[in-house]
């Protein structure tokens, strides 16, 4: 098969998937939808192994060439301004796409499987909405194929937009849980609020390129930096307010936590491994614009670097198990951009690779403690569940690890050499990336020990802990395995079969100099975190309560997350409503009042003629024809004058 | 086009008659229909349903064939943009000639016409009329059961009077299909309406009305310049349009007295759209309407207006269309984010849509008056996508009312749970007013926020516009709001725990719990629409664009570079004063200094021709130190050489 005919089936196998399973599902047989569901993903993940073979193949030479011509499809709307085309669908195949492609079609292969467990009760019988699970999880896997192929910005929008409403319908899965509802909503809206500047740098794109295309836009870019370096800045910061909505970052991050309403395979695919990922996707995938503008990188590279830092903060005080997950991913996302911002591209993407598979492993793993637990996730409810669910806890662990950066798993390297890229690019961010690194160890191993270490304790209703079935566990080993070797595609540092692969699309730094004791550094740090962890809640359990009783103030803003989202109840969404009542207010009553005002004058001189005319129409075909003819000869004599 | 089943005898058949009197047809079916309607006894309820579904049906089948033919009869599948399908006849000749004295040189002084013609912008906006309709008779089978027959027939005749507003080829026919719209449906209103029926059916009529009585000033004040432009032989005064977009192209009307037309028209088109602050009938006559005429008021009687700007407005008076542009436009982005915020705070559903429409409109406006061929597409897009998706949400909250007898979000909620098939539907049709991409909404609202964007840059085709970067920006925060209010909704009425009203659901009405088939039969044509429209909008754009360019763009274009080399002429004046041109001068026509006549400047380039990009990559960083005066849109070099030669001339 050509590499056209592969990269155009990629999408359209999990976007068929989704269709039949609508109408299997109207037709009864919801209880088996989950086989299309694999069927459509799994095809699709074996085509995105061929198309890797084949992009691999293409030799050096043609590589440029190949990459820069996009798979035309067919042709979509124009603006048929003279000199521009049809906007496209188009798609285009590189190394990023392939690396992105495998990454979003193994991990969402993991997740459908694992679903088929997740999403039944102790008997087994499937849960209300089964279908509808499964048919949103293919829309979602299309949409995110189509965001990471698309080859113009109109697509990368489609897609964008398209993952946006995916998450949107998974989260609001339960949606008589008013909660749910309430999140999936907000994660929608917050997400708009990037969009918009998303879409004002598309447009700004267009405005000076007059294309969208992306091969056209990166090549000359560069002329457009000479001429004007200004708007390249502002184009890439704009384009930078969609990938803070997306992925997260300060100060739009307050939607992903709450989006952990959705069924934990949802959380684990979507709202970790993948879809908040697209910003860094797109970031790298634009870096030939944010390359040009030192600004724009520094900005990149400073929301990464203190979200980072914010969001680990705040996953020391949660409980629930879920939500540190999230603000783990935040975290862990704003390394990446880090990393983006300070030109180890490429390390980025590595850090995405890795953190898809052990970030979805542990979500999964807290999925099987959560369905375990009759849906209990706090982690003050239950603890010491390694014996009752020994596969959960292994795989849980080896997670945790690889989140924790402990030596040699996947996670380690990765997070190294952005770490270290940062410390060649600018110290202070290196500095922040480290103490990062540390509290990520340490809230990572508060949550492993506390949720299975110690003595067993089990939340009310529960009567001993369950493994889970088959259907959950095998994916959990599958993706344990990637938690640990993934890395190695990476090793060594820079050099490795990842970077080079990615080489001629996406551009990293590397600094040879302090790699290892770069290393030796950050895995020291790991280690400290999981040794406090340790020390702090199996040696010392007194220790975390003394802690928070000692500073209530501090832990109450951890636990409340800064108040961010108080804050913006009260300064945008408060004042806004306000601001719409003001405005249906001033139609009902000024707009209106004035023009029952001005009604008033024909009625009070009406009731003066009322002994002649009572019909209304009549009297309004009078006042009319008399009103045409003043207007008219006023017209004429103000005509005549001029 | 032999029709099938037309006998292919000799001489004329009936298929041939039928399509070369297509557009005529169109318009008579359903106003003869809803005489046929009228004439059956008002007891047998069945068939009138029956027979005027078949009558709307019909007339769909009609404007199929019309567009069929349409895109037949156009030269190279409609590129030229030209009109097609005349038809015309007389209505008034005064004074009415023997043939004799018409050959010894005596001509009528006025003729009034009936003549109808489609283009690219107008058969669209056919169609979807065509569609809305048969779907809202339908939709109106289980809530109308009072006075069904007039009901009925009434809506028919709004029908056929839509139609002829697209149809119309003469300012006053146009005038008086325009008008005739508020009658069946002031009646609609007034009859089958809500508790405050009576009262929002009269500040309907009036509001409209009190608007379009200055557009009837203006109508007659163009038909009587019409003289300037009296072919030899044709009547001196004539309200054929294709003689009155001649007027101002010709310079006979200054623009002090374009200012003053503009604005004349702009009283009745901008009650219609509704443009902020004229908007205030809106809110109330959607929430009053029954659910079929709220559909069709958001669907098609909306489009009335923007139809309005765009095929009289801004192609007969572009001078004075370029200088309110800027006025416009901020009316606009008020009204779009004033309508949104408005929309977000409402209890009642019906009139959260009701003024989502004030919002979405604003789009709308904004994209025609960007005078940009994306602005220009995407508000005509926006018209044909606003009147499905937003007539489908009327068409859903009516089928939630029949069931509860409640529109109030307070007294309803997760009614996902019991009606699936509604919320399929629901969010389908919310996702397109959002903009999802990939459904319709999207594309259109894209172009149009290009439109606005670029509308400073100047293209070969033409100079620039008067908004840019800081419009399309505040415009854009509609895309914000409208999925603020819109999920608001689906919130609140779809999700969160079930909540009935009181009394619960009506089981008198003869409605499942969920959607009934009949239902569904109204809402899936929309909804696969919705779906095409955002995947494949490529032959819709084809059949828009030719004619958008030809019969508005344009025309516009022309009037923004006289403007500018009377601008230019202006500032040498001082300098070397010449002798004044007097009024006479100024009328004379294509002899005036800096007219350029239409055909000149449309070089057909590539579509991908890289040469201009490098170029137009240039063009709007030199632009941005000086983004918005036309004078330097006219100086640029990919410009100024069309300029001058016309100057020249």
């Amino acid at each position: 098969m050509t590499i056209e005919l592969i990269s155009i089936l990629i999408p359209l196998l999990p976007l068929a998937g989704a269709a039949l399973i609508g109408v299997v599902g109207l037709r009864g047989l919801r209880d088996r939808s989950h086989w299309l569901a694999i069927l459509g993903v799994g095809a699709a993940l074996v085509l995105a192994v061929l198309l890797y073979e084949q992009v691999q193949a293409i030799p050096e030479s043609e590589q440029a060439a190949r990459y820069s011509t996009p798979i035309v499809v067919y042709e979509w709307f124009r603006a048929a301004e003279p000199g521009t085309g049809w906007f496209n669908v188009e798609l285009r195949v590189d190394p990023l796409t392939c690396v992105m492609l495998l990454t979003v079609l193994s991990v969402s292969l993991l997740v459908v499987i694992y679903s088929v467990g997740y999403m039944r009760d102790h008997h087994g019988h499937a849960e209300r909405g089964y279908e509808r699970f499964f048919a949103f999880l293919c829309l979602f896997v299309f949409s995110m194929c189509m965001l990471v192929l698309g080859g113009n910005f109109v697509l990368l929008y489609l897609g964008w937009e398209l993952v946006g409403l995916c998450s949107y319908l998974l989260i609001g899965f339960y949606y008589q849980r008013p909660s749910a509802a309430e999140a999936a909503k907000k994660a929608f809206l917050v997400n708009r609020v990037g969009d918009f500047g998303f879409g004002l740098g598309i447009l700004l794109i267009y405005y000076h390129f007059g294309r969208l295309d992306y091969a056209y836009v990166f090549e000359h870019v560069g002329e457009l930096m000479k001429i004007s370096p200004n708007q390249v800045t502002i184009i890439a910061l704009l384009l930078f307010c969609g990938a803070v909505g997306k992925s997260a970052q300060l100060p739009l991050h307050v939607w992903l936590p709450d989006a952990m309403e959705g069924p934990t395979p949802v959380s684990a695919l979507i709202h970790a491994a993948t879809m908040v990922t697209a910003g860094v996707y797109m970031v790298a995938r634009c870096g030939a614009i944010f390359a040009e503008s030192a600004l724009a990188m520094a900005v990149v590279a400073l929301v990464g670097g203190l979200t980072a830092l914010f969001a680990a903060t705040i996953a020391l005080a949660q409980y629930d198990m879920k939500r540190i997950l999230a603000y783990s991913t935040i975290s862990q996302l704003g390394y990446m951009f880090l990393g983006l911002g300070v030109g180890a591209m490429s390390s980025a993407i590595f850090h995405l690779f890795t953190h898809a598979y052990f970030k979805a492993l542990l979500f999964l793993g807290a999925g099987s403690v959560m369905h375990a637990m009759a849906g209990e996730i706090d982690i003050r409810r239950f603890g010491g569940l390694r014996r009752g669910l020994p596969w959960t806890y292994r795989t849980f662990l080896i997670g945790s690890l690889a989140l924790a950066g402990f030596p040699l798993l996947s996670g380690f390297w990765s997070k190294d050499e952005i770490i270290h890229a940062a410390f060649a690019e600018a110290p202070p961010l290196g500095v922040l990336a480290l103490l990062t690194a540390l509290l990520t160890a340490f809230y990572t191993f508060r949550m492993v020990f506390r949720a299975f270490h110690g003595d067993e304790k089990l939340p009310e209703g529960v009567e001993h802990a369950h493994e889970s079935g088959t259907w959950m566990v095998a994916p959990l080993c599958v993706l344990s395995i990637g938690a640990i070797a993934a890395g190695f595609v990476g090793v060594p540092a820079g050099h490795g079969t990842f970077h080079h692969f990615l080489s001629p699309v996406v551009h990293g730094v590397h600094h040879e100099e302090g790699g290892l004791e770069m290393m030796i550094v950050s895995g020291t740090l790991a280690l400290i975190g999981i040794g406090a962890a340790w020390f702090v809640y199996v040696r010392r359990r007194d220790l975390a309560v003394r802690a928070a009783a000692a500073m209530p103030h501090v832990f109450d803003a951890l636990n409340r997350k800064y108040y961010v989202d108080e804050l913006y109840d009260a300064l945008v969404v408060g004042p806004l409503r306000r601001l719409g009542r003001f405005c249906y207010g001033w139609d009902t009553y000024a707009i209106n009042g004035l023009l029952w005002l001005i009604a008033a004058v024909p009625r009070a001189v009406g009731y003066g003629l009322t002994t002649f005319q009572r019909g209304a129409l009549q009297g309004y075909a009078m006042g009319m024809t008399i009103g045409l003819l003043l207007l008219m000869c006023w017209m004429l004599w103000a005509n005549g004058r001029t | 086009m032999p029709l099938p089943g037309a006998g292919a005898a000799s001489g004329l058949t009936m298929g041939d008659w039928i399509a070369e009197h297509v557009l005529t047809l169109l318009i008579l079916t359903p106003i003869v229909g809803a005489g046929l309607v009228a004439l059956l006894p008002s007891a047998a309820e069945a068939s009138i349903r029956r027979v005027s579904l078949s009558i709307a049906t019909a007339t769909l089948l009609l404007a199929i064939l019309a567009s069929g033919r349409f895109l037949q009869q156009q030269p190279l599948f409609g590129v030229a943009g030209e009109t097609a399908l005349h038809e015309r006849a007389d209505w008034l000749v005064w004074p009415d000639y023997t043939e004799e004295q018409t050959e010894s040189g005596a001509r009528p002084w006025l003729r009034l016409q009936y003549s109808v013609a489609v283009d690219g912008i107008s058969v669209p906006l056919i169609l979807l009329t065509a569609l809305l309709t048969p779907l809202a008779i339908l939709a109106s089978f289980s809530g109308i059961r009072q006075r069904v027959k007039e009901y009925y027939a009434l809506l028919l005749l709004l029908h056929g009077a839509m139609l002829g507003v697209f149809c119309a080829r003469d300012l006053l026919l146009f005038y008086v299909f325009f008008e005739f719209t508020l009658v069946p449906l002031y009646f609609i209103i007034a009859i089958w309406g809500g508790s405050e029926r009576r009262r929002a059916a009269n500040m309907f009529f009036i509001y409209t009305l009190a608007g379009s009585v200055f557009t009837f000033a203006g109508v007659l004040y163009l038909g009587w310049m019409s003289f300037t432009h009296a072919p030899t032989g044709e009547a001196m005064v004539s309200f054929d349009m294709d003689r009155l977009y001649l007027l101002a192209a010709d310079g006979v009307l200054s623009p002090a007295v374009q200012g003053w037309l503009f604005l004349a028209f702009f009283a009745g088109f901008a009650i219609k759209v509704p443009i902020f602050p004229l908007h205030t009938w809106l809110p109330l006559a959607h929430t009053e309407a029954p659910t079929a005429g709220s559909a069709i008021l958001a669907g098609v009687l909306l489009k009335l207006g923007t139809y309005g700007f765009l095929r009289i407005s801004l192609p007969m008076l572009p001078e004075a269309s370029l200088s309110f542009a800027p006025w416009i436009a901020w009316l606009a982005i008020v009204g779009i984010i004033y309508g949104a915020l408005a929309a977000w705070v409402q209890r009642d559903v019906k009139k959260l849509v009701a003024y989502s429409s004030v919002s979405h409109l604003g789009f709308c406006m904004l994209g025609m008056f960007s005078m940009k061929m994306a602005g220009l597409t995407g508000a005509l897009l926006y018209m044909v996508n606003h009147g499905l998706s937003t007539a489908a949400l009327f068409f859903v909250v009516g089928m939630i009312y029949e069931r509860y007898h409640t529109r109030r979000v307070d007294e309803l909620g997760g009614l996902a749970r019991k009606m699936p098939v509604m919320t399929f539907f629901l969010i389908v049709f919310a996702l397109a007013s959002v903009g999802l991409p990939g459904l319709n909404g999207f594309i259109s609202e894209f172009l149009v926020l290009l439109g606005t964007f670029t509308s400073d840059q100047a293209t070969p085709d033409g100079p620039a516009g008067s908004l840019g970067i800081t419009y399309a920006a505040f415009a854009a925060t509609g895309i914000i709001l409208s999925a603020v209010y819109l999920l608001f909704m689906c919130r609140a009425v779809l999700f969160g725990p079930e909540k009935e009203p009181v009394h619960g659901f009506d089981r008198h009405s003869g409605l499942t719990q969920d959607l009934t088939r009949n239902e569904v039969a109204v809402l899936a044509p929309i909804a696969v629409l919705c779906l095409v429209l955002g995947v494949a909008p490529k032959p819709l754009i084809e059949m828009m664009q030719p004619a958008l360019k030809q019969q508005t763009l344009s025309r516009l274009s022309a009037a923004a570079l006289v403007r500018a080399s009377a601008e230019k002429e202006r500032s040498l004046a001082w300098r070397s004063p010449e002798p004044n041109r007097d009024r006479e001068g100024a009328a004379s026509g294509p002899q005036k200094a800096g007219y350029v006549p239409v055909q000149r400047f449309a070089p057909n380039r590539s579509s991908r021709d890289p040469s201009w990009q490098i170029r137009s990559m240039a063009a709007p960083l030199r632009d941005r130190t000086d983004p918005r005066s036309v004078s330097a849109g006219v100086e640029r070099d990919n410009v100024h050489p069309i300029a001058s030669k016309g100057a020249s001339r």
